[in-house]
């Protein structure tokens, strides 16, 4: 893949900041093409090779060294930063932000959503990416593995919600706006509007995707956004459904090539979240686990679980129709604590409610 | 050079026809690698142009059972999996059966008018039983009809016949590879919209050492199903066996469907069909836009039925067929008939 392409690491990108014109072209002829390959060789193998003398090489290597590395922050700075600029989106559940530490979602953190099937992973993505996009008027991109977004569902879900708030506001008032309600409706159209959903069907479609945004998203930052990179400018949150199913047929037994699929899409996905603040919501199956077979654990294995910063679990128990129960909880997570809030929720026409 | 080689190629192609049918594949899947990448580079979709894409057009494909078609939002969807699940003997396969003859319903009546492709692994295809099917739905379709005469496209036996191509396949090698070839096929007949595969499970249920293999490639074929449904707009149904699972703590025993966790991901919709109180039900389990649910249903000569529902053939031994013009000045022989016939045309 990146035979053809610029990495950007190559030796004449850098001639400005700490080469000269004639060490480049040494370096080129010689078998150094790329930077990394000056930073990581031996001083003296250099040396033989480019016959460029001993002490330019040291500086070169120490600049450059200087241009990687990352900055140290202040402690108590960066604190005020993230204080300043992490935003916090309110799920729409009250339940899930009581369960993320009162204030819902915070932006440039990666969320996974466990469960077995039918558990309501895909009900409660749907009801975060519709109440982001009424509540902060942010655009959301949704990415969909098996076909199961459903605008229908999310115009149910709006509608009751409203007639809802409208009952409890006749309760109190007794009056009747009629015009009111017309209008409210064609909300619905520019909350559909902002919600846009690509499909995926495999790994490669998937990694192909994250960098089309993540490119996207650059050029986005630097420039003044055109009409069809619009979108992106007011991208707020980036949903996965799920990323079980597409990476679970290429990792595992002896796949070396799946495993390294897997952790390109994992660090692309952490590099967008973290530089543009991004949150991204990412939905999981579960793997049965233990002998009986009836523990479930998340699916992918220990390298996938590093991925996420939260982890929430869902557990789902169905007897009958009448008796089934739904419990969610936070199984892993770098700044919540673990397991001592397990909520219990049902799916209603008006979304989720507790 | 390039006559050279035309002639070289039309002297193959004289030598045998096997060659020939080989270029244009060739020629047709370079067409579908070359839509790939394109469709691949699609900007996705809006989630208000979806909904405006959903609701144009027939977009489900009807099973007959009034009850089950209202817990499904009108049918089996197009562009989704759908997953069928039950013991042995509850139906799965005359559910199969009649979505296949239901694929040739006609446009104007509510169905998707399109060809169905039959996937069978476990040999349980019967001709005469579908033939049968196919006979009561167009009776059926005739006395609809008769109420609306504007509507020229009228189905008999044999285009419903003519309209389901049937595979058979032995062995998971086969079912693999024909499920990579199915793109070459769609690609030709575009208006096939019902692949049923009947059962996924059975090809499956051996001859692997490597159990992590046999997840593997279910998923991958999965994926392919549903890439083919997304791209050409089609419903996918699978059939899957059931396994008991025993809980060691609570000591019973428990059915599931079979394949595993992470095949039960993969569907989009999930149905289970139990008896209860010597009664057919079907359940459905796993829907993203509809809530979970069961209701009954009844297979009869006919198909699949509302529980308590009679054929008007059944009331009337002439006929419909035979005395058009009589029927048409009687009144609709029962209310059940007349149910039906209003539920065919919404």
């Amino acid at each position: 893949m990146e035979e053809e392409g610029i990495t950007g690491l190559e030796v004449r990108f850098y001639q400005a900041q700490c080469l000269s014109e004639e060490n480049v072209i040494k370096f080129e002829n010689n078998g150094y093409p790329m930077i990394d390959l000056i930073l990581f060789s031996d001083a003296y193998q250099i040396q033989r090779n480019t016959s460029i003398p001993m002490e330019t090489i040291y500086i070169i290597q120490r600049n450059l060294q200087r241009l990687f590395s990352s900055v140290p922050i202040n402690g108590y700075q960066h604190y005020l930063d993230i204080k300043e600029f992490k935003n916090h989106y309110s799920s729409g559940i009250k339940l899930l932000d009581q369960l993320l530490g009162g204030n819902g979602f915070t932006s440039g953190e990666i969320y996974e959503l466990v469960g077995n099937t039918s558990c309501g992973k895909t009900q409660i993505s749907m009801c975060c990416s519709l109440n982001l996009s009424q509540q902060y008027d942010s655009n959301i991109i949704y990415i969909d593995s098996s076909n199961s977004f459903s605008p229908s569902r999310l115009t149910e879900i709006f509608k009751s919600n409203y007639l809802l708030k409208q009952q409890q506001k006749q309760q109190q008032q007794h009056k009747q706006n009629n015009d009111k309600i017309e209008i409210e409706q064609d909300k619905i159209l520019k909350i559909l509007d902002r919600i846009k959903v690509f499909n995926c069907f495999d790994s490669i479609t998937l990694l192909d995707l994250l960098g089309t945004i993540n490119n996207t998203l650059c050029v986005v930052s630097d420039e003044r956004p055109t009409f069809e990179n619009q979108f992106y400018k007011g991208l707020k949150m980036v949903v996965i459904d799920s990323i079980g199913t597409l990476l679970a047929p290429i990792i595992g037994g002896k796949q070396t090539q799946g495993h390294y699929t897997m952790m390109m899409i994992s660090r692309l996905i952490k590099d967008i979240a973290d530089t543009y603040q991004i949150t991204f919501l990412i939905t999981n199956n579960t793997v049965s686990s233990g002998s009986n077979g009836f523990d479930n654990k998340a699916a992918l294995g220990e390298a996938w679980s590093m991925v996420p910063n939260h982890q929430l679990m869902i557990n789902h128990q169905y007897n009958d129709d009448e008796n089934e129960e739904r419990l969610i909880y936070i199984e892993k997570s770098t700044r919540l604590p673990k397991k001592t809030m397990i909520k219990s929720f049902k799916i209603r026409d008006n979304g989720i409610v507790s | 050079m390039d006559e050279n080689i035309n002639k070289d190629n039309e002297n193959f192609s004289n030598d045998n026809n096997y060659s020939n049918n080989l270029n244009e594949d060739e020629i047709i899947f370079n067409n579908y690698i070359d839509n790939y990448s394109n469709y691949l580079n699609s900007n996705g979709i809006s989630a208000l142009d979806l909904l405006i894409k959903d609701r144009d057009g027939n977009n489900n494909i009807i099973t007959f059972c009034s009850e089950i078609d209202q817990m499904l939002n009108g049918g089996i969807p197009l562009k989704k999996i759908t997953e069928i699940s039950g013991v042995p003997g509850i139906g799965k396969t005359q559910m199969a059966f009649q979505l296949l003859v239901n694929t040739s319903i006609p446009f104007d009546l509510g169905g998707v008018q399109g060809k169905a492709i039959y996937i069978d692994t476990e040999g349980s295809y019967s001709c005469h039983r579908v033939r049968e099917i196919a006979t009561h739905l167009v009776d059926h379709l005739e006395c609809v009809l008769l109420k609306n005469p504007r509507i020229e496209y009228k189905p008999t036996v044999e285009t419903i016949l003519n309209s389901i191509y049937y595979y058979r396949v032995y062995h998971y090698i086969e079912i693999i590879s024909l499920i990579h070839q199915l793109p070459l096929f769609l690609e030709k007949n575009k208006d096939v919209k019902l692949i049923v595969v009947d059962s996924i499970t059975y090809p499956f249920r051996s001859d692997f050492k490597d159990m992590g293999l046999r997840t593997r490639s279910l998923l991958s074929l999965a994926q392919n199903l549903m890439n083919m449904a997304t791209r050409y707009n089609l419903a996918v149904v699978v059939m899957n066996q059931v396994t008991t699972k025993i809980s060691p703590n609570q000591k019973e025993s428990i059915l599931v469907p079979y394949l595993g966790e992470s095949w039960t991901h993969i569907c989009t919709y999930r149905m289970v069909l139990f008896w209860k109180q010597k009664q057919r039900f079907c359940h459905l389990y796993k829907s993203p836009s509809n809530k979970s649910c069961f209701n009954p249903f009844d297979i009869a000569e006919y198909g699949i039925r509302d529980v308590g529902f009679i054929h008007p053939s059944f009331l009337n031994p002439e006929g419909q067929s035979q005395n058009k013009q009589q029927q048409q000045k009687q009144q609709p022989p029962n209310n059940n008939n007349d149910e039906n016939e209003m539920y065919i045309e919404t």
